[in-house]
């Protein structure tokens, strides 16, 4: 196997994590979260202009560079590392994928998205059916050439920062895609921030009025481009979550060669660098799964599948021991917002029921592994 | 005349008196020579500052104490021999009450909801086998604990202290209430990412949140509060001295090592 970076792909990696340690930081980046827009714009507008990530991993008719899944992991971990609340998953990796299977009139959305210039939500989940997006419950009807949405959808991520949502609705055929402006004066919405310092809505359509191209592909067959995109959002947070578990470890060695306790410091019980190890070694085989996964993600879809939910498990088990654990090795500190573990660690808790729980992917894997 | 800090003390905010260990001599055992004293927090020369929590939350504080004047008469046992005081009631800080009862509430709230709440495969929560097999596992540590608890609480009936199975109680039960506190986030599904400290009142205000005007809240109560608690609840293994604190307790006391 090569693990070996093409230079291009180095370059992409080293310019962005020089990008985010002189220009992201952590504290402005929580108060554009808790009290201001949500995000900040001008970061994602030097992605788009002077790192070109958004287009690395799109093909070059949308404006992109025509990479693949390599380059989103790259630029996921990097983003991880920093803690990065900006939608580049949301937005590039998901949304972007949707747009790009549905070809036709997505395209041009999809040559803003690389630009920056637009920003794409997915509004999926339910309050009956909660994130197994197959149970897609709202109805949307032919009349005439429009179509008439009806019927909600909670938690969708990055929605209250949007200019198009992309809404999963039942029609005659089976679950069908559909592109809607993020026009908050035709939608009842509630849009809140999340534990993550993220934003996310609660949607109402009420009989929304769609124009007839509003349907992305074809009408009842979205479902596989749909399980593509939650396979490659679950693999991008997976490198995400590895960039994050990297930092966390890295701040609670340091921490525990400064802590003193007894005369020593506490990195120096035995008890603590076993649990240390633990972690590094989660850490390392949460490395091996992102490459399992990405290694896969252009594969046949069950092998995609089976591949994709190995890694998710694999870092679900993962992200949770080592947040855990990086808490409880900063003591009462790590409880607290003063230091950045506290941060890392909510991420790393909402990221392991993202694209499928940890306990969905084993039973997707076991039902896919069944002989 | 105290002159320092204090950190971790819960509450402070709201507290008009607070108990604390005050240094009174310097003597070759550290144990010795403090001094367990009752301050009240309207004395002059106290400033708190509130510790902003992974929930948001202010519960936590640190206290600053310049040159506060507290009567001798405040002085709770001798002077130099607070340690023995602070011991005898960490003793009944880590154990010596009974956690289970909270947990099986705790447990049967779980469950209650896990009959409507949205499998993460499809189907109903109760009706999927992972979470019916962890679920169950927690209310049988549970059952369990609480035999254990009364066992304790038997010794303590008949006069005597908890000693190290204090120990061993306070490292089960906050374990378990993590065990319990995750799954309710488990539970939660896709609404537990939502942050809505509005909807409840789980441990403490919080600073820099505004409710939504139409104190609008996604999904249920105990949905909302899910991830709050879970991520409160981490302290459960950090205070009244870490888990690990306990273990080195429980391997000197409990198994001679």
């Amino acid at each position: 196997m090569d693990f070996n970076l093409s230079k291009e792909q180095e370059l992409l990696r080293d310019g962005l994590g020089r990008f985010l340690s002189t220009r992201y930081d952590l504290e402005k980046s929580r108060a554009a979260a808790k009290t201001g827009a949500g995000w900040q714009p001008d970061i994602w507008r030097g992605f788009a202009d002077e790192l070109g990530i958004l287009g690395a991993a799109l093909p070059e008719e949308v404006g992109g560079i025509g990479g693949g899944p390599v380059e989103v992991m790259l630029i996921a971990e990097a983003l991880g590392r920093a803690l990065v609340v900006e939608p580049y998953v949301d937005t590039v990796v998901v949304a972007g994928g949707l747009l790009l299977r549905a070809g036709g009139p997505a395209t041009a959305l999809l040559q803003k998205v690389v630009a920056g210039t637009a920003i794409v939500a997915l509004a999926a989940a339910e309050p009956g059916s909660g994130d197994h997006w197959q149970d897609a419950s709202p109805v949307a009807d032919r009349h005439g050439d429009e179509w008439v949405l009806r019927g909600s959808k909670i938690v969708a991520m990055s929605a209250p920062l949007a200019t198009h949502l992309l809404v999963t609705a039942r029609t005659a055929g089976g679950i069908s895609l559909f592109l809607v402006d993020a026009d908050w004066s035709a939608i009842d919405a509630h849009h809140y921030r999340t534990v993550d310092d993220r934003r996310a809505s609660d949607l109402v359509f009420d009989g929304l009025r769609l124009p007839a191209g509003a349907l992305l592909g074809q009408e009842g067959q979205a479902w596989p481009s749909l399980a593509q995109a939650r396979d490659e959002g679950a693999a991008a947070i997976c490198a995400e979550a590895v960039g994050c578990m990297r930092k966390v470890l890295a701040d609670t060695v340091e921490y525990c060669k400064q802590r003193q306790q007894f005369g020593q410091p506490i990195g120096s019980f035995q008890v603590l660098q076993h649990r240390m190890v633990d972690m590094y070694m989660e850490l390392e085989q949460a490395v091996a799964a992102v490459y399992l996964a990405v290694l896969n993600l252009e594969a046949a879809p069950d092998v995609r599948a089976r591949a994709v939910s190995a890694a998710k498990a694999t870092i679900g088990r993962a992200a949770r021991f080592v947040g855990q654990q990086a808490v409880q090795l900063h003591g009462g500190m790590g409880m607290t917002e003063e230091l950045a573990v506290g941060h890392y660690f909510k991420r790393l808790t909402a990221l392991q029921f993202e694209f499928g729980s940890t306990d969905y992917h084993i039973a997707r894997y076991a039902s896919l592994t069944k002989s | 005349v105290c002159t320092g800090s204090k950190i971790w003390t819960t509450h402070a905010a709201e507290a008009n008196w607070m108990f604390g260990l005050v240094r009174t001599s310097r003597t070759a055992k550290k144990q010795q020579g403090i001094t367990f004293v009752l301050i009240e927090m309207a004395s002059a020369g106290i400033e708190i500052r509130p510790l902003v929590m992974t929930s948001g939350e202010r519960i936590q504080n640190q206290v600053f104490f310049d040159e506060v004047r507290v009567p001798k008469s405040n002085v709770l046992g001798q002077i130099d021999d607070g340690w023995t005081v602070a011991k005898y009631l960490l003793e009944f800080e880590r154990g010596g009450g009974a956690a289970s009862p909270a947990l099986q509430v705790m447990a049967e709230e779980i469950a209650a909801v896990s009959a409507d709440a949205p499998a993460p495969g499809g189907g109903r929560l109760s009706d999927d086998p992972a979470f019916a097999r962890k679920l169950a596992d927690a209310r049988i540590r549970t059952e369990v604990l609480e035999i254990l608890e009364y066992r304790v609480l038997a010794t303590v009936a008949e006069g005597k202290n908890p000693g190290a199975a204090s120990s061993m109680l306070k490292v089960l039960a906050t374990e378990l209430s993590q065990s319990l506190t995750e799954l309710a986030l488990e539970a939660a599904g896709p609404r537990g990412r939502a942050y809505q400290p509005h909807a409840t009142w789980p441990g403490g205000p919080v600073s820099d949140f505004e409710p939504p005007p139409d104190s609008y809240v996604s999904g249920d109560a105990w949905q909302a509060v899910a991830p709050l608690r879970y991520f409160n609840d981490r302290a459960g293994s950090i205070y009244a001295g870490s888990n690990e604190i306990q273990r080195n307790i429980l391997a000197k006391a409990a198994l001679g090592l």
